[in-house]
């Protein structure tokens, strides 16, 4: 499906704790920066953890089962044992909505 | 009470004189080295590394609000009836170290030291070893010479064998 | 001639040289080591029960690892995900809430090679990873995870979701205490428990509506002397005015005028449950009229009059083999026994309090509870020399049995069922009561009976765990 799907409302999501959501059939992991949201597909490319019962530790994410990161923004995988980054989604806020898109951004490679 | 604090060297010379009274059993001389209305403290550990804060609401080994209080146990220890000194062990306390540390109010001096104490019970023959740190913060006597007015002690090696007092620490 | 004393500071138990576990546990007769013939005027529990390492291992393999044992209390995993761990005989378990915040009992034991998962004492943790090999668990003990599963070549039967953490065999609780037992074949806890219920209420009822916790700070300590010395003396009253004259002059010197002191009258008495539990009380605390009538107040709406008045009194009640709550009204203490050898036992000890109990009542319950359950305080540390000199005098075998457990045989003029039965609602358990100096002995009884009923008991198979057969 392409295009913008409204995920929740953007004062339920808390700054300290990221958020599960569907967009569309997908899982995805739902963050609050300061400078705006973010959206990470939720499973860690490591393992069969969810990133959204991960801890948020500045500009990442820690994976809850090895205490890997991502970084939010971009996907980027930034410490081991992670090394594939995850795939990161557009975000927009409109009417009080979050929109998150069915699109991923194009991969980057991790640093 | 004077306003201004004992020299870093009367300080220090203080807390090694407690340990040298406590190792000689010198009790009087030890709860005179005490201001009245000091403050004796052995936190507990809330878990592995962190210590317990606030005495008023957390658990301590001993938490004494006053030189009374110290006064108390030292009438049990040499009263000849608490068990746990007929005989009481012979301790040996090395006090090292011996830095400044910001004290909490004008006219202490604050002295953090590290502790080891070898406690010898004479009668099952044992020896055991306690450690940790001291911080002591000591202010003046119009009599002259410092004197404790809080000794907080940080013990490392919490798991208690049988028997904890103000000579164990 | 001195000798050096047998029973020093060792934490390893001494095996005879070339006995297995067998040979030792073989060794052991209960029906030698207890002379229960109650009806002739005898009770005796035999020296050799408190020196025997082969005792001890039977009693671990057979008490501690075979019937319902304390493992913590609900104010310890009160969130989803927290957990505490602790042991069960030698056996590590975690005790967790998980996310949908339902209690777990589990073996604390990767499925892989055997570690711990849990290396702490307590925290909150949505998923245990294993530090070897990175096998995760979430907080209801279920496999999350089998590293790089898919490339392993496992045998086909190997399956990752029979691979979570093991329960332990039953996991229950009573009033928000918590217990385990690592075999299936135990009754039902409550009636474990039986008449042991009414009393463990009186500290449950304490609770505000926020309930009780355990105030924060760890204690624990170890002394050189047998477990069952630990048993008997919480129940004895009787050593109570000579081991802790120190403590009793120290009370004396605060008390601020003759009026403060608790009155020399007043009753003692004991009532014994069945499995090895049971409770010593007395009806005098030291406590002032100004904070018996601040608690009548608090208590008034939430208890009967006869629970009000049995909460006034002191109470020491232990639960066989591992938990006691002593509740001397100005402070709660709840206590682990861990037998580590014959001759050495490591205890574990907890202020009970309620919770949003005012700031001023919590420190001077604190300061109460520091002097008399700690091993820092005046109290507590001259038991625990007592046992260590008990431990040392034990092994003048050729002294025969002790004269320790005759106290409160004669019930001559005694009915069958005590006179506070009906107000405590218990259905049939032993009672005495008499004045203040009756020091009690027929309390110790039933853990004794208890004991070695554990003892005689046939050895359980180990269970099999899941996906390994």
């Amino acid at each position: 499906m392409n295009g913008w799907e409204a995920v929740c409302a953007a004062e339920d999501v808390e700054p300290a704790i990221p958020r599960l959501v569907l967009v569309g059939d997908r899982e995805v992991a739902l963050f609050r920066l300061p400078d705006g949201f973010y959206a990470l597909d939720d499973k860690c490319t490591h393992g069969a953890a969810s990133l959204s019962d991960g801890q948020i530790v500045g500009d990442q994410v820690e994976c809850p089962f090895h205490a890997g990161r991502f970084d939010i923004r971009t996907g980027a995988a930034c410490a081991l044992p992670c090394t594939e980054a995850v795939a990161s989604f557009p975000c927009k806020v409109e009417s009080g909505q979050v929109l998150v898109s069915s699109e991923p951004r194009p991969s980057k490679p991790s640093p | 009470m004077t306003d201004i604090a004992p020299s870093f060297d009367e300080a220090l010379r203080t807390v090694h004189l407690e340990a040298l009274h406590l190792d000689r059993r010198r009790w009087q001389d030890w709860l005179a080295l005490y201001t009245e209305d000091c403050v004796y403290w052995v936190p507990a550990w809330r878990n592995e590394t962190a210590l317990v804060e606030d005495p008023q609401a957390e658990i301590s080994f001993i938490y004494a609000g006053s030189r009374r209080v110290l006064e108390e146990r030292v009438n049990r220890l040499t009263g000849g009836k608490s068990l746990t000194t007929l005989p009481a062990p012979r301790t040996v306390h090395c006090v090292t170290g011996g830095l400044e540390l910001p004290a909490s109010a004008p006219g202490r001096r604050c002295i953090a030291t590290a502790w080891t104490n070898h406690v010898y019970d004479p009668r099952l023959r044992t020896h055991k070893v306690l450690f940790g740190h001291y911080e002591h913060e000591l202010v003046s006597t119009p009599s002259g010479g410092p004197c404790i007015a809080s000794k907080k002690v940080i013990l490392a090696n919490d798991h208690v064998e049988s028997v904890l007092d103000i000579y164990s620490v | 001639m001195t000798t050096s004393n047998p029973s020093s500071t060792s934490t390893a138990s001494e095996e005879p040289a070339g006995a297995g576990r067998g040979d030792r546990a073989a060794a052991v007769d209960p029906a030698r080591l207890l002379d229960d013939r109650i009806a002739e005027g005898v009770f005796a529990v035999h020296r050799e029960a408190f020196t025997s390492e082969a005792v001890h291992a039977l009693e671990v393999e057979r008490i501690f690892e075979r019937t319902w044992v304390y493992v913590g209390h609900e104010s310890q995993v009160a969130k989803p995900n927290d957990y505490i761990t602790t042991t069960v005989g030698r056996q590590p378990v975690l005790v967790t809430r998980d996310a949908k915040g339902q209690l777990h009992g589990l073996l604390n034991s990767c499925r892989h090679r055997g570690m711990v998962v849990c290396p702490l004492r307590a925290g909150n943790q949505k998923f245990h990873t294993c530090r070897y090999h990175g096998w995760v668990y979430d907080s209801a003990g279920a496999n999350r995870q089998v590293s790089a599963q898919d490339v392993g070549r496992y045998p086909q039967a190997f399956n990752a979701q029979q691979l979570g953490l093991v329960p332990v065999a039953r996991f229950d609780a009573y009033r928000g205490f918590l217990f385990a037992s690592l075999h299936a074949d135990v009754p039902p806890l409550d009636e474990h428990l039986g008449d042991s219920r009414p009393f463990l209420d009186l500290i449950a009822d304490q609770a505000t509506e926020q309930g009780l916790e355990f105030v924060p700070g760890a204690v624990t300590y170890t002394f050189d002397a047998n477990w069952k010395m630990q048993i008997e003396n919480a129940l004895d009253m009787y050593h109570f005015a000579y081991v802790h004259v120190s403590y009793l002059d120290l009370v004396r010197s605060r008390a601020q005028s003759p009026a403060a002191l608790p009155p020399p009258d007043g009753e003692q008495g004991s009532f014994s449950f069945g499995r090895g539990h049971a409770l010593m009380w007395r009806s005098h605390s030291r406590v002032t009229s100004e904070l018996l009538a601040r608690r009548s107040a608090t208590f008034a709406g939430r208890m009967s009059e006869a629970a009000l008045k049995w909460s006034s009194f002191g109470r020491n009640l232990t639960i066989f083999p591992n938990m006691q709550i002593v509740d001397n009204v100005s402070s709660m203490m709840l206590r682990v026994i861990r037998p580590l050898s014959a001759r050495k036992t490591e205890m574990q000890t907890w202020c009970i309090a309620p919770k949003g109990e005012p700031a001023a009542e919590r420190a001077a319950r604190i300061r109460e509870y520091e002097d008399f359950f700690n091993p820092s305080g005046l109290a507590t540390p001259d038991d625990n020399v007592i046992y260590e000199q008990c431990q040392t005098g034990m092994a003048a075998a050729a002294a025969g049995w002790t004269a320790g457990y005759l106290r409160g045989i004669d019930r001559r003029g005694l009915p069958d069922t005590s006179p506070h039965a009906q107000e405590l609602g218990l259905s049939g358990s032993q009672w005495i009561a008499g004045p203040r100096t009756l020091g009690d002995e027929s309390c110790f009884h039933d853990a004794y009976r208890e004991w070695a009923r554990l003892l005689r008991q046939a050895p359980a198979a180990v269970p099999a765990a899941e996906g390994l057969r």
